[in-house]
């Protein structure tokens, strides 16, 4: 996983709320057994029409947003379908960094294992990113990560809480798995534990 | 004397392998089941690092969202769908996981194979990569979802870092009348709470109601807790439980199986425990008709066009669109959570199209139709 320590780009503004995995990366593309190539299905029924033309009104589709790297969404972004392919095709595209009053909590737990910063923000302080990102080319955000500020185009500066730990796993780019396994011992010592007191579970 | 707990707690207490200084934990998964669409790239994570599955025998694999609905005999026609069930075959074998194929008369829904099979019980921890394993919440056991990451960390590890999630009490007491089904207790509570209202706790659901439900209508109730947005669902197990899983081919047997009952009635929340949040909508009078189950009011009738909340008022830029576009290939996405839905994915009849007069609808509605 790519290290996440501090990020500069365009900000999207996507004012919806619930914007569920499926308008994320619809069903069909689920069949792929690889992680990378769903950046060109993102928000696919939004971005594309039915001739599978561009959509020109789509915000990703307009020239000034062409290249984000943030996405500024509405309330519980991320609902729905548990599917991974969601913050993969984000990253795929080159978002890195989603800013929402809230988030649905699978999602919320998958863009943490894919180097994808989610940031929850007071809905007052969204509406104010929101109008930055209105303002196409000139919607830069920069994210410091180990500072917890964004900073916005004019200077104005907002700060964001963040899981510690989760902080750090980012920043270090950081193998969760890795991390677990140097706990075997412990696993094993409940394993037996659990084996003498429920051994129905280990048929 | 110790704090009351929640049924929550004691399965999540019970769990703890580590809990880490930032209150991060460490918590023992007992079961994970698989289907296709989530795994290949979990398996695919482990080979590259050379790890192995910690328990295969907890695993349990099924080809779920990619079976074709009509004849299967032929085998899958689409390419894609073929390859992705393909791969979950060879990853099965090659990991040695227990695996139902789509020729196995136990394959099935992933949701639905544990609780027939005895794999799911109560007190368990289950996930699976799929919004909708909050469905064994119904036997008394913390499933969750989780993604194609988690998946790769259980096989590897058995465990998942998790923080506790809150707790939520929702108690249904009441009668329900009529035709009233517990998919509509549930659209019912979430109409209440909101499709984001959950978000953060384990629901669990109590009440003359739910006690009275079937394990089937108590799967139907903990099922559709993620379009609350909430972790799991939780139903204290008791008689009707116990007697839905003894004789299941993978419930415990013999001597076993009075010792797990004897454990499995100690899983009911203690007096006096305490919720973050409770609710107390009572029993719907009647049946639902929803476009979306954060607007589902209990309706004596069906709404007409002109009276419903459309869909495109909450989200002007995708309401329309959506709901004119229909799925491209039924075969994938079954059993994901849509949520929260557009018009016509759930219980409400489709709203009205120029096909639809194709398709003579009856006087009245199946469920008070006669039978025979």
């Amino acid at each position: 996983m790519d290290k996440f320590t501090r990020l500069t780009g365009v900000a999207a503004p996507l004012p919806m709320i619930n914007v569920d995995t499926d308008m994320i990366i619809p069903k069909q593309f689920l069949k792929t057994i690889k992680r990378t190539g769903l950046g060109k299905s993102l928000f696919f029924d939004m971005r594309y029409d039915d001739a599978g033309a561009e959509n020109p009104d789509f915000v990703l589709n307009r020239p000034a947003y062409r290249q984000s790297k943030i996405l500024v969404a509405g309330e519980n972004f991320g609902c729905g379908s548990s599917r991974e392919h969601a913050p993969w095709a984000l990253l795929d595209f080159g978002i890195r960094c989603v800013v929402a009053p809230s988030f649905a909590d699978i999602f919320y737990n998958n863009c943490f294992k894919n180097g994808i910063l989610p940031i929850a923000l007071p809905k007052g302080e969204i509406d104010k990113l929101m109008d930055d990102a209105e303002r196409g080319a000139n919607a830069t955000l920069t994210i410091d990560l180990e500072k917890q500020e964004i900073t916005g185009p004019d200077g104005g500066c907002i700060r964001f809480e963040i899981d510690p730990f989760r902080k750090h796993c980012l920043l270090e780019g950081l193998d969760e798995i890795g991390l677990t396994l140097q706990k075997a011992a412990s696993i094993t010592s409940f394993e037996e534990t659990q084996k003498s007191s429920q051994p129905w579970l280990y048929p | 004397m110790a704090k009351p707990r929640t049924l929550f707690d004691k399965i999540w207490d019970s769990h703890l392998v580590h809990v880490q200084d930032d209150g991060t934990c460490v918590l023992y998964i007992d079961r994970h089941l698989v289907h296709e669409v989530t795994s290949p790239q979990a398996f695919e994570g482990l080979r590259t690092t050379g790890r192995a599955v910690r328990r295969p025998e907890a695993t349990l694999a099924v080809a779920d969202h990619n079976v074709p609905t009509t004849d299967r005999s032929g085998g899958i026609e689409d390419e894609e769908s073929r390859i992705q069930v393909d791969t979950l075959e060879s990853n099965c074998a090659e990991f040695s996981i227990p695996y139902f194929s789509m020729a196995d008369d136990r394959q099935g829904i992933v949701h639905i194979i544990g609780p027939e099979q005895g794999f799911t019980q109560p007190g368990m921890t289950i996930v699976c990569g799929d919004s909708h394993t909050s469905t064994h919440g119904a036997f008394g056991a913390l499933a969750f979802g989780i993604g194609t990451s988690e998946v790769e960390h259980v096989l590897a590890t058995q465990t998942l870092l998790q923080k506790p999630a809150k707790n939520m009490r929702i108690t249904v007491d009441g009668e329900l009348a009529f035709g009233v089904t517990a998919k509509d207790v549930i659209l019912a509570i979430i109409g209440t709470i909101g499709t984001a209202g959950g978000t953060g706790h384990v629901i669990e659901y109590a009440g003359d109601v739910i006690r009275g439900l079937s394990m089937e209508g108590r799967m139907t109730v903990c099922n559709m807790s993620i379009e609350a947005g909430a972790r799991a669902g939780l139903i204290a197990p008791d008689e009707t439980t116990f007697a839905y899983l003894q004789g299941r081919p993978m419930a415990p047997k013999g001597a076993d199986w009075e010792r797990a009952v004897a454990y499995w009635r100690e899983l009911v929340s203690e007096e006096g425990a305490v919720y973050d949040r409770e609710r107390s909508p009572g029993a719907p009078a009647r049946r639902t008709w929803c476009r979306s189950p954060a607007a589902c009011p209990i309706r004596p009738t069906r709404p007409t066009r002109a009276g419903a909340r459309p869909w495109s008022a909450r989200s002007p830029i995708w309401g329309s669109r959506r709901a004119r576009r229909s799925p491209r290939l039924p075969s994938t996405g079954s059993s994901s959570a849509p949520a929260p839905m557009p018009a016509s994915r759930i219980c409400a009849p489709p709203p009205p199209s120029p096909t639809a007069a194709r398709w003579p609808r009856p006087s009245a509605p199946w469920w008070c139709r006669a039978r025979g």
